[in-house]
């Protein structure tokens, strides 16, 4: 089959964060033997199969998506992937700087063919999308997602002690500050922000990598950021709290312990170990392309292929 | 040697628009045995090397650099990455950055060298001194390489890929392909991520490759390495004879009133995949990129760190 995700309703600085998410995804499916789309410049007729990561502030947009499902019916394929939480704090769905966004995922489910979603909430999306509709997307590993240069795994060469994943917010803040307070060396990931290859770097130069919510009010933590450092053998040290698939490759704790927990993961040496452990165990236990096959069997993908 | 990158000069959009330029660098850099440090986060003392890509509209951040080497001196080793030509008015005189090029004269003179992508060694050395100054030249590099290539014409969706931003210049190139039909992505290199880039560039025919201007006087290593490390075929403007010419080799290389109907006769005559794969391979065969940053190590600064080193 061919899967073509259309990522023009993203700002530019969103597409630069939405590719630690999506990159796994594509390389799933061709691992399967699909082949991928990743930027879209068209929508496609059956057989292939538009994918949409959800983030629709736009009316006119998805008043445009709608009229061309109507109108085309099983002849334009529609699903969606949903990355983040429909009631969780910021940022969310719910951003108040994006009020209408999730207004129009409520309008584009019901009219979707399938839903994919990387969070716990298949059940909450089928409420609104219809039953054998949604599937959950766990990440797993995926060979794609390895990149080019190889692991640093002489501790001297790891020079940035913390690399905090995901965007500056208030509440990860307080977190990076007491860190900074302990003289460890945060660099902020501001995906937004830096390029891949900065970001890229930064990771692999790095001990280790904070997983946080973007808010005490979230109810998931973001895999994201976790399964890229995975993939680049970097220690994970991440914030207790739900959709938690990736504790056991990770060390965690609430957020009143992390300030301590990095601390001591940082002064404790053993961070390339910790490294390459949870890499050789997740490499062996999961699989991006087994999660993929899954997700495939809803009525409207079997239905397609 | 610790190869430390210092980006901090430039916006979210500058930085966007250096990857195809950095990353080549990076890789072979690191096959060459080194250490790269790619998005440094402060300066390094010796034995680290500290470079900094061009681009110093900002006056006080200039002051500072030089005041840092000259209280550090030999303790800091500091160079310079020139990417555009001097003489290019379009970039260089542009009026949003006035003081761009009078702040690079500031710098040559205080660094320790200055690697240039352009043939303009010359120019360079007779500003910040001899020996201080090597063309470094783009060549594969097997991290580099796209990994997964296709090579089944049905999968190249796209036509054309106009490697690189909208121009007056460039316009009517795509204009007229689109007269004869033929579809052409223009890439925006400071808005669309590197992921995004390698999605379109292996899902095209060929990739343009068009000067900005016509005040540009060099064709552009980094839009032409990266085409052929996706192994698309490339479609390049002549600009002439000069000592980077030598990457036409592996392009369909003519004049700018010829690159429509060469673009349209490439794309009817089915020989794309085998055109860009064969000029891969050549490449790949002709050409390191190990090599060519071991051959811009040959400066006395890097000899004098390397017997120090030892």
């Amino acid at each position: 089959m061919i899967f073509s995700f259309y990522l023009a309703h993203h700002s530019k600085n969103a597409l630069n964060v939405i590719g630690d998410g999506l990159e796994p995804v594509y390389r799933g499916l061709e691992a399967l033997g699909h082949d991928v789309v990743g930027f879209a410049t068209s929508l496609l007729p059956a057989p292939a199969v538009n994918v949409f990561p959800e983030f629709f502030e736009d009316d006119g947009f998805v008043n445009s998506l709608l009229a061309a499902k109507r109108a085309q019916g099983a002849q334009f394929p529609l699903g969606l992937l949903c990355t983040e939480d429909l009631d969780g704090g910021t940022p969310a769905v719910s951003d108040t700087d994006h009020q209408r966004r999730r207004a129009n995922l409520r309008r584009l489910l019901p009219a979707a063919d399938f839903v994919w979603t990387t969070l716990p909430l298949v059940d909450e999306l089928e409420g609104l999308g219809g039953a054998g509709k949604a599937a959950r997307l766990d990440y797993g590993w995926a060979e794609g997602c390895v990149p080019a240069a190889p692991p640093i795994t002489q501790p001297s060469l790891r020079d940035m002690d913390v690399y905090f994943y995901g965007s500056d917010t208030p509440y990860r803040n307080t977190v990076a500050d007491a860190l900074r307070a302990r003289g460890l060396a945060v660099f902020l990931g501001r995906q937004e922000f830096f390029p891949s290859y900065a970001a890229d770097d930064v990771c692999r130069r790095s001990k280790l990598v904070l997983a946080m919510r973007a808010d005490a009010a979230d109810r998931f933590l973001p895999p994201a950021g976790i399964v890229k450092a995975l993939h680049f053998v970097t220690a994970v040290v991440a914030e207790r709290a739900g959709g938690g698939a990736f504790y056991g490759y990770t060390q965690a704790t609430d957020a009143a312990g992390l300030a301590q927990l990095v601390t001591d993961t940082v002064r404790g040496g053993r961070f390339v170990e910790l490294g390459l452990d949870a890499q050789a165990r997740f490499r062996a236990a999961t699989s991006m392309r087994d999660t993929l096959a899954r997700a495939l069997v809803l009525p409207a993908l079997k239905a397609l292929a | 040697m610790i190869f430390n990158f210092y980006l901090g000069n430039h916006d979210s959009s500058g930085l966007r628009g250096m990857a195809d330029l950095l990353v080549p660098i990076f890789n072979g850099l690191e096959e060459a045995g080194h250490n790269v440090m790619g998005y440094g986060l402060g300066f390094r003392p010796v034995p680290a090397v500290n470079v900094v890509v061009e681009f110093f509209p900002d006056d006080a951040f200039v002051a500072s650099l030089l005041q840092l080497k000259a209280s550090s001196g030999d303790r800091l080793i500091l160079g310079l990455l020139c990417t555009e030509d001097l003489e290019d008015a379009l970039v260089m005189q542009d009026p949003a950055n006035p003081r761009r090029l009078a702040n690079l004269m500031r710098l040559l003179k205080a660094v320790d060298f200055v690697w240039t992508l352009l043939p303009q060694v010359e120019a360079l050395e007779s500003i910040c001194g001899p020996g201080k100054a090597a063309l470094l030249e783009y060549g594969f590099s097997p991290r580099y390489l796209h990994p997964r290539l296709r090579t089944k014409p049905q999968s190249r969706t796209l036509d054309a890929v106009m490697y690189g931003n909208t121009s007056p210049y460039r316009q009517p190139i795509v204009d007229a392909l689109a007269a004869r039909s033929l579809s052409t992505f223009v890439t925006a290199r400071d808005v669309l991520p590197m992921f995004v880039t390698a999605d379109v560039l292996s899902r095209a025919k060929l990739v343009l490759d068009v000067r900005r201007g016509p005040g540009v006087r060099f064709p552009s290593p980094t839009r032409i390495v990266r085409a052929l490390h996706v192994g698309v075929a490339v479609v390049a403007e002549d600009l002439g004879p000069s000592p980077i010419a030598s990457l036409y080799r592996y392009t369909l290389a003519c004049p700018y009133d010829q690159l429509v109907e060469r673009s349209e006769q490439l794309v009817r005559s089915g020989l794309f995949v085998d055109l860009g794969l064969a000029a891969l391979e050549k490449f790949r065969a002709e050409t390191s990129m190990a090599r060519n940053v071991a051959a811009a190590l040959r400066l006395p600064v890097f000899e004098r760190l390397a017997r120090r080193a030892v």
